[in-house]
């Protein structure tokens, strides 16, 4: 039988987080990709949890907001699907996975994804695309100092670690369920 | 044709204040509002908006879509065949942002309340009445 959608956003979320892990052993100059794909990493599995429970009809997101590349939004949804005695194990699951302080790190992570400066704001610090530091000067996030290994890799591709393998555990959750 | 109005669902608004209340519980993401109301569209279903803190990190919607999930029956919120649950969700700033350049579920929601099919569930003492004047400003 073929993979159902969860199970095919997963293999790609979990491609991402070896590709974090390789780019981790190259240096200063990869820190800003490193974290990039530990944001893919976890946008990707917090997408497979909201296509499976899609699938199995719990819930429905816009095919729309698949292409934003923030994911807290997607993280928000999932909390607040409404919880019973009968779907506890499931919910623990995803209450676990997307604690208060889990949701401060992917807020904290989605905040390093490109997006449109509001008007007469300096553009923000991001993964991506050159940005303006505190003067106003412009930086690529190649350069060094734009991110740190221990403040900034290291607490995200920790993110990451714990995301991807929870997320697989949903997924098999979700399965599990009887229909 | 089938008529709509907030006494339709009169069982679920229980159910509704106990989910609002779950979602109160979330304290990093502090409910500011929950409207309880009926749109024109899919007059079976049930719908609920709710304004959050922080939403989304504060990120405003580039396509000017509030963003809007729907959950199907569960053992914590049973609903009747092909009946969902619509919830809208934004922050502050993106309402603001809804109601001045008349965003589509925003619309939806300022014309239920001009039509006496919204209920207000929650509204924060401080926050919550700024919000519903803006609302129907």
């Amino acid at each position: 039988m073929p993979d159902g959608p969860g199970q095919v956003w997963l293999r790609q979320s979990s491609a991402d987080l070896q590709a974090a892990e390789r780019l981790c052993n190259f240096g200063p100059l990869f820190f800003c990709q490193v974290i990039s794909k530990c944001q893919q990493a976890v946008e990707k599995a917090i997408k497979a949890i909201v296509a499976d429970f899609q699938t199995g009809g719990v819930m429905s997101i816009s095919r729309k907001h698949d292409y934003q590349h923030g994911v807290l939004r997607f993280a928000e949804a999932l909390i607040r699907i409404p919880r019973s005695g009968q779907n506890r194990e499931l919910h623990g699951l995803v209450s676990a996975l997307l604690s208060d302080y889990r949701r401060g790190e992917i807020r904290a992570l989605d905040a390093m994804v490109p997006r449109r400066p509001n008007p007469g704001a300096l553009s923000p610090l991001n993964t991506e695309y050159p940005y303006q530091d505190p003067t106003g000067r412009w930086r690529a996030p190649a350069d060094q100092g734009s991110f740190d290994r221990e403040h900034d890799v290291e607490r995200f591709r920790k993110l990451a670690l714990k995301v991807v393998p929870e997320a697989s555990k949903i997924l098999a959750a979700i399965a599990r369920r009887p229909s | 044709m089938t008529t709509h109005t907030m006494t339709t669902f009169p069982n679920l608004e229980e159910r509704l204040k106990k989910l609002v209340e779950e979602h109160k519980a979330l304290k990093d993401e502090p409910l500011l509002l929950a409207v309880y109301y009926a749109p024109e569209r899919n007059p079976d279903d049930i719908f609920l908006f709710e304004v959050i803190e922080n939403f989304g990190g504060g990120s405003r919607d580039e396509d000017q879509t509030l963003f809007e999930v729907t959950y199907g029956p569960t053992p914590g919120f049973p609903l009747t065949a092909g009946q969902l649950l619509h919830l809208v969700m934004t922050h502050p700033e993106e309402l603001e942002a809804a109601v001045r350049e008349e965003w589509v579920l925003a619309e939806e929601l300022r014309t239920a309340f001009r039509k006496n099919q919204a209920r207000v569930l929650f509204a924060d003492k401080h926050k919550g009445q700024h919000l519903l004047s803006l609302i129907n400003a």
